[in-house]
């Protein structure tokens, strides 16, 4: 069998178009931890963010002749149309928040003080500091900071106003500011 | 105190929910049962010995290779980037190293289940006194009826460490039985060593786990190098025993925990030195 580690996600995807089923797998395995991670983003669970990409794998497989002939970012176009999954798995299951939520209390997230502080904790920290935004916020700072979508594209798939996408990244900046500045300061670090 | 910007917040956050990692091969396995469903149902019946997991494989035949000339069977390459999962058509699970190959005839589990090897695989074989399960491997042979152990066969070595029941293992002029908890290796001479092996370090590479109990540092390198296949160089004389437990999914991490207790430091391997270096130890 030919050895497809070589070739080009674009060379695999018109692979793909031609019914190459190795192809799939390979493109699969590129990609496929990748698409996870945006999923979980958007929807939060593991089994729902695999979920979701499998869908979206087996249905580039079923719809192989009928996918775009020229496409310029193989892997933009996963991102873009896994993004687009987890949105509308979330719409379709009524899970987009339409207000704000309560704002959260910044110190409630926390260690000990006099820890030991490192990158990776504090990286697992800071995910837990987004976890803890309102849901609409979270959305939308995943969405702009994370997704690198634009105001534009993200008032669009929430179906909200480009002033209310302000003002909440307003809100998950200061939350997430004041967080990070407590814990650097109990930490001992800055 | 610094004031913390945006774009620090920024950077932070880029790493989002970045520690969730899908078991890819299963992913894809269960992707496959579902294409698969719909267009290779043929396929899948004249495999049938090898169910649903064939689609996982690269099944390569007569021709793939310039030695498979005489060669009418399967051989299965692992080509992914985790261990790979299936069952033979006798009912035996395999876990197969990534970069590593099992091969087999069409004879298998008429008489006899033989199976080639080149790489690494942990084996539960399903127990059949009637039918043994058989490596073959230049000088040696390994003949199972029914067991778990981990095996290891490269540059004309073959090295068993047995996690339940016995394996016996044959060199070019004497064999051993291997039991539980123990290893086995026959060098590429044909000579035949045995060890207790309580710990199962041969295992790693699939669970994830060392432990080592004032192990000289060369050997704990050495089993770093056995279990993921990699070639790793020390600079300079520095021997320190090795106590504890780590866990380590690849190369990097259990060398980098290596480095971090040696005080050292760790280089990765390049295109142009293909080993991973440790040095300043």
């Amino acid at each position: 069998m030919a050895d497809l580690s070589s070739r080009t996600d674009q060379e695999l995807f018109a692979d793909l178009r031609r019914g190459v089923e190795a192809a799939l797998d390979e493109l699969f395995r590129r990609h496929y931890a990748g698409l996870c991670q945006i999923a979980i983003r958007f929807v939060g669970d593991g089994g729902e963010a695999e979920d979701i990409v499998q869908e979206l794998f087996l249905s580039i497989w079923e719809k192989r002749e009928k996918l775009p002939e020229d496409v310029a970012g193989v892997g933009a176009y996963l991102r873009r149309a896994t993004r687009n999954r987890s949105l509308n798995f979330l719409r379709d299951r009524n899970r987009i928040p339409v207000d704000d939520g309560d704002p959260p209390e910044a110190h409630s997230s926390l260690g000990n003080p006099g820890e030991q502080i490192e990158a990776a904790e504090l990286r697992q920290r800071i995910d837990r500091a987004i976890d803890r935004l309102p849901e609409r916020c979270r959305l939308i700072f995943v969405m702009s900071r994370i997704e690198e979508m634009s105001h534009r594209e993200i008032s669009e798939a929430l179906d909200i106003s480009n002033k209310t996408v302000e003002n909440q990244m307003t809100r998950a900046y200061r939350f997430l500011r004041q967080w990070l500045a407590l814990y650097l300061l109990i930490s001992g670090i800055s | 105190m610094n004031p913390i910007s945006d774009q620090d917040i920024d950077t932070l956050a880029k790493g989002y929910r970045s520690d969730f990692q899908p078991d890819v091969e299963s992913g894809l396995a269960r992707l496959k049962g579902r294409t698969q469903a719909q267009a290779r149902v043929r396929s899948i019946q004249r495999r049938r010995w090898l169910g649903i997991a064939a689609s996982l494989l690269v099944l390569a035949t007569v021709g793939a290779f310039g030695y498979d000339l005489f060669f009418a069977g399967t051989s299965i390459v692992n080509e992914g980037e985790a261990p790979m999962h299936f069952e033979l058509a006798d009912g035996t699970d395999v876990w197969l190293q990534q970069d590593s190959e099992i091969r087999y005839d069409r004879t298998f589990n008429d008489v006899d289940r033989k199976v080639e090897l080149n790489g690494q695989a942990y084996f539960e074989v399903q127990s059949d006194k009637t039918r043994p399960f058989l490596v073959q491997s230049g000088n040696a042979e390994l003949r199972v009826t029914g067991t778990t152990f981990n095996l290891r066969v490269e540059r004309g070595e073959m090295e068993v460490e047995v996690s339940e029941g016995s394996v016996m293992l044959t060199g070019k002029n004497n064999g051993v039985a291997v039991t539980q908890q123990e290893c086995g290796m026959v060098m590429p001479d044909g000579a035949v060593m045995h060890m207790k092996s309580p710990a199962l370090n041969r295992h790693a590479w699939r669970t994830g786990t060392f432990t080592f109990d004032n192990t000289p540092l060369r050997e704990v390198l050495k089993s770093i190098e056995n279990n993921f296949r990699v070639e790793v160089v020390l600079e300079g004389n520095e021997d320190f025993p090795v106590k504890g437990t780590f866990r380590a999914e690849n190369a990097e991490d259990a060398l980098t925990a290596i480095a971090k207790l040696g005080g050292g430091k760790l280089a990765l391997p390049t295109n142009e030195s293909p080993a991973y270096r440790l040095y300043n130890m």
